[in-house]
């Protein structure tokens, strides 16, 4: 500070510390310019996701945190990747011949004529009978579970990683199962019922007459006659002297069922333009597609009359003529099924709910309604 | 921790993620910040920035090493962002606050803007020291304080800038050098 500050600074005790003789000048800059303060304001509080940490502080920037989380995400998606690879592997795998073990049981249940114990458990020699008003729960190996009716009788047929068969002579059968289409699979009376990754309830007597009825998914019905797909919200007849029916949804009026029933009897060899054909025609709606398609499929005859120009109004968004189905039926029939409001056959896995276990008293329900309620 | 405690102790405080230190550094530093931002912004811009600028230090009060330095690290901290404030062409808020200001005269409001144009045009030093007393309200110890300087120094840059600033609101200027 040169001579000259220093005469100044007794003047400048107010421009310093508000002290001394007050400068008018400084004081009209201070009410001027005051206006121009800091509003005093709260500090703004950070992001909770960036919000400093003690780590966090001392660790560097927010570039670090959010690298810190991706590589936090990725580790967990890569955990949950090989748990789930893990769960799956160990679902699949079941040891050749080992039994199934029964989980509950509400009644009478017989093993080999004997009374089941608690922890009883059915292997490829025994055969499981139930009494009347009783529900018999039993893990199907690793990839689901079945329960019986009253009435029912049961042999496990097979059971290995990959391919697991039981044979259910007779009574009602739920079977709920979460695994790759083909692994599952119940013989009845004069066919096979394959699972395609699905929940289905099964009805049958002695003789292989019977209701099938699917919940979720795809079921297969084989005789050697004829292959039927079942799809979810269908039902389908069958006949332990015969070819399987054909399915109709569950809601399905009964003018329609009697002429497919009537169609089937005969093995399609009806007029395809005769009372049986025009009698479903009249009574189908959109949602029985799936009972026309399979009648095409099984009988092509039929294509000669309404039932064709009837199948192709149903669903009015595949491209359909006579001189293409003449010209490749299959091409026309693959066209057909694609459209149908239904889970696509090879993305089975979609019903994953079905890995998860089921409720008893919905089950026994289900096993104690009508049959084909 | 309150208001009262010594600044390095606030800062290893908030250093440790006490969020009322934070706040008692916010309390006692913001008015200097934004001092020192109004020498280059607009004030809706300089209150916006002076968050910023807390947000930016908080969140790199690791990397600081000495707590005593903090005076002088967050004020060059806030030096970066009205530079690079300045380098936009509009006002971060697009608003001429000045002219929105709450002065309440029209001649007094002239006056004010006039009195804040001539202290942006003074070198930095004085600029900066000036806008704290005569804007901010802090006394000369206060700034000392608060930026680091030493008080002979803030007494100094007290004096010349305010006669480069009487010199240049009567319309004429004198040369003086930046201590």
């Amino acid at each position: 500070m040169n001579g000259d500050e220093r005469m100044h600074d007794d003047g400048d005790d107010y421009l310093w510390d508000h002290s001394g003789q007050v400068d008018p000048q400084v004081a009209r800059l201070e009410r001027l310019l005051g206006a121009y303060a800091h509003p005093e304001t709260p500090r703004r509080q950070l992001v909770s996701s960036v919000a400093p940490s003690v780590t966090a502080l001392h660790r560097g920037n927010r570039r670090h945190l959010r690298w810190r989380a991706a590589f936090a995400a990725a580790a967990v998606l890569m955990l949950c990747a090989i748990g789930t690879r893990t769960w799956y592997q160990q679902r699949l795998h079941w040891e050749a011949g080992r039994p199934w073990q029964v989980v509950s049981q509400q009644g009478e249940v017989r093993i080999d004529g004997r009374n089941a114990g608690p922890s009883a458990t059915l292997d490829t020699t025994g055969i499981l009978e139930t009494g009347p008003a009783t529900v018999a729960r039993l893990r199907a190996a690793g990839i689901g579970e079945i329960a019986l009716g009253e009435g029912s009788r049961l042999r496990l047929v097979e059971t290995r990683s990959g391919r697991h068969r039981i044979e259910l002579q007779q009574g009602r059968l739920w079977a709920r199962v979460w695994a790759p289409p083909g692994q599952f699979g119940v013989g009845v009376p004069g066919a096979d019922v394959i699972d395609m990754g699905c929940e289905f309830l099964l009805d049958i007597d002695a003789h292989g007459n019977g209701i099938l009825t699917v919940r979720s998914g795809w079921v297969q019905v084989d005789n050697l006659r004829r292959e039927v797909l079942v799809p979810q919200g269908t039902r389908v007849r069958l006949n332990g002297g015969g070819a399987a029916g054909s399915p109709h949804a569950n809601d399905a009026s009964q003018a329609f069922i009697a002429a497919l029933e009537a169609i089937d009897g005969r093995d399609g060899m009806v007029n395809p333009a005769g009372a049986e054909v025009r009698a479903l025609i009249a009574a189908s709606r959109p949602q029985d597609a799936i009972s026309l398609l399979s009648l095409l499929q099984a009988y092509p005859r039929l294509a000669e009359g309404p039932m064709f120009e009837r199948m192709a109004h149903l669903l009015p968004g595949v491209p359909a003529s006579r001189a293409a189905w003449e010209a490749g039926r299959i091409e026309q029939l693959n066209a057909w099924w694609a459209a149908l409001p239904y889970p696509r056959l090879k993305r089975w896995w979609m019903q994953w709910p079905d890995a998860l276990p089921s409720r008893s008293e919905k089950i026994a329900a289900w096993l104690h309604s009508p049959p084909g309620g | 921790m309150s208001d009262a405690d010594p600044m390095p102790a606030l800062v290893e405080a908030a250093r440790q993620g006490d969020a009322g230190a934070m706040d008692a550094l916010y309390r006692r530093f913001a008015p200097v910040v934004h001092g020192v931002l109004l020498g280059h912004v607009q004030k809706a811009d300089a209150d916006d920035l002076t968050q910023d600028v807390f947000e930016t230090a908080i969140q790199r009060l690791g990397e600081l090493r000495e707590s005593a330095a903090f005076p002088g690290w967050i004020l060059s901290i806030a030096r970066r962002a009205a530079a690079d404030a300045r380098r936009k062409r509009t006002p971060l808020t697009g608003v001429d606050i000045e002219r929105a200001s709450s002065q309440s005269e029209h001649g007094d409001r002239l006056d004010a803007e006039r009195s804040l144009a001539a202290i942006r045009a003074l070198p930095e030093a004085y600029r900066d020291t000036l806008m704290l007393r005569l804007v901010e309200g802090l006394s000369g110890p206060e700034i000392a304080l608060r930026t680091g300087l030493t008080p002979g120094s803030v007494r100094v840059n007290l004096h010349r800038g305010m006669a480069l600033l009487r010199a240049a609101l009567a319309g004429t200027t004198k040369g003086a050098s930046v201590r």
